[in-house]
């Protein structure tokens, strides 16, 4: 999959470019708004990450420009945190996401595979590793058990579950629980990924990331 | 207590102190004036009395003078019966003192004899006699007193009267110079209500000038230029801190970013893994922090725009319920949530992290066994405000403490170190940006610590 990337600081552009070859993307990386426009007429791109403040202009002009070519690919724009109006604007100008700087690699790398993958709402009962999971009537059997859970741990655990696989940190989970993108400070996830996880005993399925998140194997 | 708290207050103003003033030197002065004329006519009525004396001496003369027998003995009754109203009496005696004709009270032999003496009208007391004498014929002298106790009363009421015009007059010279300083003093009121009203984060109030170029107007001016370049100051540092967590924050994002993502190639555990995840936990509080100072930073340029929507406020409870809830549990601390107000504007995610951060806050300092209470009222002064109050039963702030606990990087306690410093001024900064504050105030009951509450309009836009 070949991703567009505009990012003006060339050192954390290839820390990112690393991180995203190193998860199976093909990144066409571009350092301002003209470079970026030339990536465009390179090749077909599966999906953009832009910064919105970069030399030449801004990354709002790549997202008109590529919205101009009907390409209907998703986009994830970085703001800068003091640009409160970005995140408003970005997803007027028909943005599909946005993360504020300073950002998580795990969170774009969560963000971008959720744009990518757009899943429909889930309305099956999933099945993974001994458990078996209901959406529509919020239950969870545990190896034929029926397991007592919270609001809050029912949501973790099919954010989770969604996500097989990737690594989620504390702001993405949060925010996928409760819908709103803020930092309840210290160790609060830990705590609700704990309870979880003791609810799901014997099963461990998720696993801790040092530094990072979690992961649900 | 409060009435003397009053009292000292009143005291301490300059325009009762002016007043109290006029009213001490001006007192003196009306004092010596008063005497003088109380002097005055403690005399004239002396001598009226003495007048009076005279004409009785004037009577005795032609009494004796008298050659008719009978009218004479009828004119020494008359005089006898006259005077023996004022408490007085006569005598006539000759060469050797030998009493020759008398009348009245006592015998003249007790009466006391006065000299006159400048203070004389002041110095006479009740009881005393005043005296006339008279050589009617060559060694015939005439003597007659009356009791001074009708002089005395009239003097005293005289007296009296002065004093009394001096008390009005100095209480009248007090309560036209109350009010006249008072206005005098009106721009100084209205300075110190000004003055009192800036803090660091409101800067911009200046005090009225009129141009008038008197001393109040010139202190109002120089106190004006004071606070410009305060200001100014001020905001050079506000901009520069800005700049820096700014410019803080790509560097500290490559190195988060980084070390975030050698921890995810390498997630098997390794010798540096530990080292490396010390740098990312640190990078990613570094970052915390920036962001911290920026958002202040934008508070306090009146930037956070906040995203209003309505929101039962219950649901707000609800969230920080099943947010906070369970670490509450974890830590062994009663968790209690109280909502008794219905549908409230604010930006959700914004008034979740301001009031999230109290909770997290109290949890940091309320021991196992204790409880934290979030309850969410309308605001007991003010109908139009929410008030969602987080109170807990650890230690509490002492009140030294109170204002300075918004300050950033401010800790009570300096064994305190778990939180970033930021949590409050930046909970107080989301409640400004909504119209309202974060308080800090007494505790309801006993057991309470610290009871934060933040208030803000219910309709806030």
């Amino acid at each position: 999959m070949r991703i567009l990337f505009l990012e003006d600081d060339v050192r954390t552009a290839q820390t990112l470019r690393r991180g995203l070859e190193g998860q199976g993307f093909e990144v066409a990386h571009a350092a301002d708004v003209a470079a970026a426009i030339a990536q465009l007429a390179e090749g077909p791109i599966d999906a953009a990450i832009l910064d919105v403040m970069v030399p030449g202009g801004s990354g709002y002009d790549v997202l008109e420009r590529i919205r101009e070519s009907r390409l209907h690919v998703p986009v994830l724009m970085l703001t800068a945190l003091d640009g409160i109006s970005d995140r408003v604007e970005g997803l007027d100008r028909g943005a599909d996401d946005y993360l504020v700087k300073p950002f998580a690699f795990a969170e774009l790398l969560a963000r971008l595979r959720a744009l990518l993958r757009r899943p429909a709402k889930r309305v099956d009962p999933i099945r993974v590793d001994g458990l078996e999971i209901d959406p529509i009537h919020r239950r969870v059997l545990c190896q034929g058990h029926r397991l007592d859970l919270t609001r809050t741990e029912f949501d973790l655990l099919l954010a989770f579950v969604e996500r097989r696989g990737e690594v989620l940190n504390r702001a993405l989970l949060l925010e996928l629980v409760w819908g709103y993108r803020f930092d309840p400070g210290t160790n609060v996830v830990d705590v609700h990924v704990n309870r979880l996880r003791r609810k799901l005993e014997p099963l461990d399925p998720i696993r801790t990331v040092r530094g990072v998140g979690y992961a649900f194997d | 207590m409060r009435s003397i708290d009053r009292s000292k207050r009143i005291a301490r103003r300059v325009d009762v102190r002016v007043g109290a003033n006029l009213a001490v030197l001006f007192a003196p002065l009306v004092g010596v004036v008063l005497f003088g004329l109380h002097l005055f006519s403690a005399n004239e009525l002396l001598e009226l009395t003495m007048g009076e004396l005279d004409e009785r001496l004037d009577q005795m003369a032609s009494a004796w003078k008298e050659v008719d027998a009978e009218r004479r003995e009828t004119m020494w009754s008359v005089l006898t019966e006259q005077l023996a109203r004022d408490g007085g009496g006569f005598s006539v005696r000759d060469q050797a003192g030998d009493v020759l004709v008398a009348g009245g009270s006592r015998s003249d032999a007790a009466a006391t004899s006065q000299g006159w003496r400048w203070l004389q009208p002041v110095g006479i007391g009740a009881g005393e006699d005043l005296i006339a004498s008279r050589r009617l014929a060559p060694g015939r002298t005439a003597t007659i007193w009356i009791s001074s106790d009708r002089f005395v009363q009239e003097r005293d009421e005289l007296l009296f009267g002065f004093w009394l015009s001096l008390a009005i007059g100095v209480g009248l010279v007090t309560i036209v110079a109350l009010p006249a300083t008072r206005r005098a003093l009106a721009p100084l009121r209205e300075a110190t209500r000004v003055a009192e009203s800036i803090e660091p984060a409101r800067l911009g109030a200046r005090l009225a000038t009129r141009g008038t170029r008197d001393d109040v107007d010139r202190h109002a001016l120089a106190v004006n230029q004071l606070l410009d370049q305060i200001e100014s100051g001020l905001a050079r540092i506000t901009s520069f801190s800005h700049e820096v967590a700014h410019e803080l924050r790509t560097p500290v994002h490559r190195i988060a970013s980084a070390t975030e993502l050698w921890l995810l190639e390498h997630p098997e555990e390794d010798p540096s893994t530990a080292t490396i995840e010390e740098i990312h936990r640190t990078a990613e509080q570094i970052a915390r922090l920036v962001e911290g100072l920026l958002l202040l930073a934008r508070g306090e340029g009146d930037q956070l725009g906040p995203r209003m929507q309505e929101i039962d406020a219950s649901e707000l409870c609800e969230t920080l319920r099943e947010i906070y809830g369970p670490a509450c549990e974890e830590a062994g601390i009663r968790f209690e949530v109280e909502c008794r107000v219905g549908r409230v504007r604010a930006d959700v995610a914004l008034m979740l992290r301001a009031l999230g951060n109290l909770l997290d806050n109290a949890r940091r300092h309320v021991p196992a066994g204790g409880f934290i209470r979030l309850r969410a009222t309308t605001d007991a002064v003010e109908p139009d405000f929410v008030a969602f109050e987080v109170e807990d039963s650890g230690a509490g702030i002492p009140i030294a403490e109170w204002t300075r606990v918004f300050d950033r990087f401010a800790r009570t306690d300096d064994s305190d170190r778990s939180g970033l410093g930021l949590g409050l001024p930046i909970s107080r900064a989301i409640l400004r940006a909504h119209g309202g504050d974060v308080e800090l105030r007494e505790g309801s009951c006993p057991e309470a610590g610290a009871r934060f509450v933040a208030r803000w309009p219910r309709g806030a836009s």
